[in-house]
């Protein structure tokens, strides 16, 4: 069973990169914030299904993918507003320009991908496995988002 | 994964290591939060804002509610990063993979299973060392996913966008000409998600679970009837061949056979074939099924071939066969048509199977090649499945890093039979990369040299018909990467890139020998390589300048009439444009020097698709740019008939007069 300290302590060492993946998807740091601590309070009442604390990375990440899918959702039929609107702004505290515009290019789906790739540490299996994709669909999306993402990233 | 894609994921996550969290997220902070939630909750009142508007959380709330159990990733999860603690134990664990018992195929031959339980011993050796690499219980460590309604439909099975057919030829009267789909290897045939057979239009629609047939006889569209797939059937894409449309994709397929074992697990490749005689009402008239994840298809004097990954994730069980050998027709594979890994454990599968076009209702014949991640190259008469071995989740226990191993399978009129094993140093890039003329196969790779570095060179090998290297050069422009190439009869060409783009020429007359012939270095490269006459390469990708800035998408014709001397005799930019689908699927390209076209998606701030054509005095001209409508994810695809053009993504489509290229209708389906 894991308690409130034990789960500060795994809390610790992922919410930085928790906090980047959902910055990548949700691409607005209240937005980001918010689907943080949804997440995070999603853990916290459920964290007594987790039985293995190695687990938790993975199964938090999991869990907030999904949140920023729905809230992505919800808010798709604004999206090419949000997106114009995203795009031609500038966030003190948001993504560097040229990441922000390179997760832009891609659909809902290669974000998460990618996201899932860089901050969750995860294979084309695994991804297959949480977003019910094939994981040659993953792969071969991954590749082709990164080819798209390469060029628009700054050194 | 290559190393390039590694790359490019370190460089997004470096990124945004300074992007600063925001205090509301801090670990204090954060448990601050949940207190005072757990506090109201038990007391019954509506919670305070904290750190997320009180909306947001009423929301949480409902999702709570709609928590589901979903099976775990379990074992095979990576705990990256997750604590040194875990690392260390990992650590432990792979010390004794190199010893893990299960008799090492021999890399030089193919062999066959003798029985299933040789068979189960790769599988299970594969569990053991992830479950020790992992340092997780097996099958159930546990984890709940969280899902909610949203996220289910969400979730797409659709395969990497990949395209039509070939075998049909289109040399009508010349105005009734229409184009098929651009193949790799000319005479053998590939699907796609539009094809045409000059009266009608076939397209699948967005949701994959369409397609469309539209009559293209005038200048008004008109569609005449459909076909609507089963509503568990993702279709991937189709072949039309004779009057027939074969749909290939994926199939959510759980059956219990009459021992009461599951078949298919919840997933299969389906192969469903319909008869075209009367257009107002397609019939489907047969059905495949076989084990695993639709992966691509080739079409040859009258059979299909389809290939699928079988991923083994599920708990296996030694007596219970289907839980771990594939299937084809409901059909357990026979031990003799499986064929071992190189590795002393595996988890995958490659299954291949034909199916013949006159009697679509089961399978001709069916191999599987254990093997991981594979990806197929088809030549006239043989398949080959390379494997780059760096990408296994295994690989730092493989002994032998950074190669791609090669099975080798002959076939003829769907008679499958597997012929030689052999591997090489290093990646291929594509399928253009490898590439089968006159009894031996020429490579070219681009090899890692210390894991970790990105120090990295080249090689060009030449195999004979066993698979035994004859020839090869090695250590070719260091720290470059093979972006693309193409073979014609003797010669070679291939582009490497780091800040120019060399475009390499290689001779292999003889093929114990092969030498380089030329070198040409210009600024950006070229992502994609097409024969447009004897003389004649184009090349489609990026311009750059000398310090690797892009300036947008370009197109490149070649003079190769000297392979030694090779020119770039014309340019054209297309600033604004960043990528194009045709550098990383070739069916996206419509190339047809018959024609004079040269036709392919573009994106950037829109998406478009253009029409060049080429000739030597007035270089390339932009024929039509026009914005693309639709939103298909599976991409866009240009086709000529009847001396119109008809660019279609998703569920809409556009028609052109060839000529003046003014848009005379379109269509949303």
């Amino acid at each position: 069973m894991i308690d409130a300290i034990a789960f500060k302590e795994l809390y610790k060492t992922v919410y930085q990169d928790l906090y980047r993946f959902a910055l990548c998807m949700m691409h607005h740091p209240q937005d980001a914030e918010d689907a943080v601590s949804e997440a995070v309070l999603s853990a916290y009442e459920n964290i007594h299904k987790l039985r293995k604390e190695e687990a938790f990375r993975s199964w938090i990440f999991q869990i907030l993918a999904n949140v920023c899918r729905r809230k992505l959702k919800s808010r798709e039929r604004t999206e090419t507003e949000l997106k114009e609107d995203h795009a031609s702004a500038t966030y003190c505290d948001g993504l560097r320009t040229d990441v922000e515009r390179a997760f832009l290019i891609l659909d809902e789906d290669d974000q998460l991908i990618i996201g899932l790739s860089v901050y969750g540490g995860y294979n084309s299996k695994e991804i297959g496995k949480m977003l019910k994709l094939n994981p040659n669909t993953v792969r071969s999306r991954r590749k082709r988002a990164l080819e798209k993402m390469s060029w628009l990233l700054k050194e | 994964m290559t190393d390039h894609e590694k790359e490019i994921l370190d460089k997004i996550k470096q990124s945004t290591e300074k992007t600063p969290v925001p205090e509301s997220l801090a670990p204090d902070q954060i448990m601050k939060m949940l207190e005072e939630h757990n506090s109201t909750q038990a007391s019954g009142h509506i919670p305070k804002k904290h750190g997320f508007s009180r909306s947001q959380w009423m929301r949480g709330g409902l999702i709570a509610a709609a928590l589901v159990l979903v099976v775990g990733i379990g074992a095979h999860i990576r705990q990256q990063n997750l604590s040194s603690d875990s690392a260390t134990s990992s650590t432990k664990g792979s010390s004794s993979i190199g010893t893990s018992s299960g008799k090492l195929a021999s890399s030089d031959t193919l062999e066959t299973a003798t029985d299933y339980d040789e068979v189960y011993t790769y599988l299970q050796s594969y569990q053991d060392e992830l479950d020790s690499l992992y340092a997780t219980d097996s099958t159930d460590s546990g984890i709940v996913m969280y899902s909610n309604e949203t996220a289910g439909s969400g979730a797409r099975t659709d395969s990497s966008s990949s395209s039509s057919d070939s075998a049909t030829a289109s040399t009508h009267a010349v105005d009734t000409s229409f184009s098929d789909t651009n193949v790799r290897t000319e005479g053998v045939g590939e699907a796609d998600i539009v094809k045409t057979d000059g009266n009608y239009l076939y397209t699948l629609k967005a949701n994959s679970k369409e397609i469309s047939i539209v009559d293209i006889r005038s200048d008004q569209m008109k569609v005449v009837s459909g076909i609507s797939l089963n509503e568990n059937f993702q279709a991937s894409e189709f072949y039309l061949s004779d009057q027939k449309l074969f749909v290939l994709g994926n199939m959510q397929n759980t059956k219990v056979d009459s021992d009461s074992k599951t078949l298919y697990r919840g997933s299969c490749t389906r192969i469903q074939t319909y008869d075209l005689t009367d257009i107002n009402n397609p019939k489907s008239i047969g059905t495949v099924d076989q084990s695993g994840y639709y992966l691509t298809s080739r079409f040859k004097d009258g059979y299909l071939y389809v290939f699928s990954d079988y991923y083994v994730y599920d708990t296996i069980t030694k007596k219970d066969y289907p839980s771990y050998v594939p299937l084809v027709d409901d059909n357990l594979l026979k031990q003799s048509d499986i064929y071992l890994p190189t590795n002393h454990a595996a988890d995958q599968y490659l299954v291949v199977s034909s199916v013949s076009a006159d009697d679509p209702e089961k399978a001709a014949d069916q191999k599987a090649i254990m093997s991981e991640n594979g990806e197929v190259y088809v030549s006239e008469n043989n398949i080959y499945i390379y494997e780059y071995t760096n990408s296994s989740i295994l690989a730092d226990n493989l002994a032998a890093k950074n190669q791609t191993i090669l099975r080798k399978l002959s076939y003829n009129k769907g008679k499958l039979s597997g012929s030689a094993q052999g591997k090489v140093k290093g990646y291929l890039n594509d399928s253009f990369s490898i590439d089968e003329y006159d009894n031996t196969l020429r490579l070219v790779t681009t090899v890692t040299h210390n894991v970790g570095s990105s120090s990295q060179s080249n090689s060009v090998y030449v195999l004979d018909a066993d698979l035994k290297t004859i020839g090869k050069i090695e250590d070719l422009a260091k720290d470059e990467q093979v972006y693309s190439a193409r073979f014609l009869g003797d010669t070679g060409y291939f582009v490497t890139y780091e800040q120019t783009d060399p475009l390499f020429s290689v001779d292999f007359s003889d093929p114990e020998n092969p030498k380089i012939l030329g070198k040409l270095k210009i600024p950006g490269f070229s992502e994609y390589l097409h024969f447009y006459s004897d003389n004649l390469l184009l090349g489609i990708g990026m311009d750059t300048d000398e310090n690797g800035v892009t300036n947008g998408v370009k197109v490149s014709m070649f003079d190769i009439s000297d392979p030694s001397d090779v020119k770039e005799v014309s340019k054209y930019t297309l600033d604004q444009y960043y990528y194009s689908d045709a550098f990383y699927d070739y069916r996206a390209a419509l190339v047809d020097p018959e024609k004079n076209l040269i036709g392919f998606p573009l994106s950037g701030s829109a998406d478009q698709y253009v029409i060049l054509s080429y000739d030597k005095d007035q270089c390339f001209q932009v024929q039509m740019q026009e914005e693309v409508n639709g939103n298909s994810y599976l991409g866009t695809r240009g086709v000529y008939a009847n001396e119109k053009f008809y660019v279609i993504n998703g569920n809409a489509i556009e028609a052109y007069r060839m000529g003046d290229y003014v848009k005379i209708d379109d269509l949303l389906l």
